[in-house]
């Protein structure tokens, strides 16, 4: 009876199905993958390795995708996991951490636990779009992420949860102290600049 | 001046912490009915509290407009198939 149960848990697509799958459920998804990689590595070399990387590891696991589930969100996760255990490492351009940063503000759940930053309207207002990416990109990279993936993304919290391991109240928390961060670097470079 | 308008945005509302909290759930669509209203009413009454609301409107916005969708290199998807379906 044991074996059955197990069975029935792992799903064995033929070589047909796998093929439909990766096809039309996670090629489609290519713009958006090579997108996220590039805005972890930071480089175009890095993004087609860790795009193909992923893909590679989508078809070897296929069996554990169920179909009608977010493929995407899957996607997602794969390139993550990639991203941090293969990758972060050997990266031309690694995530520029500022451990002060990470020190100050990773471990805690509570959203509130630090004074938000005062931005004005008319500075965000004088910002132009190079002065953002360039201060998203110095964020460390785990705040960078979740700002990507709710932000220019739309997940849910539910998803982030899910593609980055996390639980709901670390996902809310940590992007509270990535606006945070971001808002900050966008106030001192305004400052510096006089606007 | 910059001294008085500091003063002003940080202790002009003693809402605000709730207000923050349910503003970035509606920006991020994950507020509830109940939030949603409480912010409506909450912005046509406090000024300190509609810049916020602004600020954090154009930041997302202007942070989806800079990071424009790359293109993916031409080659990239049959790379990705051939290394994948040679693999079987």
């Amino acid at each position: 009876m044991e074996t059955v149960n197990v069975e029935l848990e792992k799903r064995e697509y033929t070589q047909d199905e796998q093929q439909r799958i990766f096809n039309e459920e996670f090629m489609p998804h290519l713009t958006a993958m090579y997108n996220f990689a590039f805005r972890l590595t930071l480089d175009e070399d890095d993004s087609k390795d860790l795009v193909q990387d992923t893909y590679m590891k989508s078809y070897r696991f296929i069996n554990s995708f169920q179909q009608g589930t977010n493929a995407k969100a899957w996607l997602y996760r794969i390139l993550k996991n990639s991203f941090i255990n293969d990758y972060r490492k050997k990266s031309k351009q690694p995530a520029k951490v500022d451990y002060n940063e990470v020190e100050n503000f990773y471990n805690s759940d509570d959203v509130n636990d630090d004074a938000t930053v005062d931005l004005r309207i008319d500075t965000v207002r004088d910002l132009i779009g190079d002065e953002i990416t360039i201060a998203l990109n110095s964020l460390d990279v785990d705040f960078r992420t979740v700002i990507i993936l709710c932000d220019l993304e739309g997940f849910k919290y539910e998803e982030m949860a899910k593609i980055l391991d996390i639980p709901i109240g670390t996902v809310r928390s940590r992007l509270h102290r990535a606006r945070n961060l971001l808002k900050e670097k966008l106030k001192t470079y305004a400052q510096s600049m006089g606007y | 001046m910059p001294k008085q308008e500091s003063n002003v945005s940080q202790k002009g509302c003693v809402e605000l912490e709730k207000f923050l909290d349910f503003l970035h759930l509606m920006l991020d669509k994950e507020a509830s009915t109940d939030q949603i209203q409480y912010l409506d009413d909450h912005l046509e009454k406090c000024m300190s509290c509609l810049e916020k609301y602004q600020v954090e409107k154009e930041l997302r916005q202007l942070i989806k407009s800079s990071l424009a969708e790359r293109t993916v290199p031409v080659e990239l998807a049959n790379e990705i198939r051939k290394k994948v379906f040679q693999s079987i």
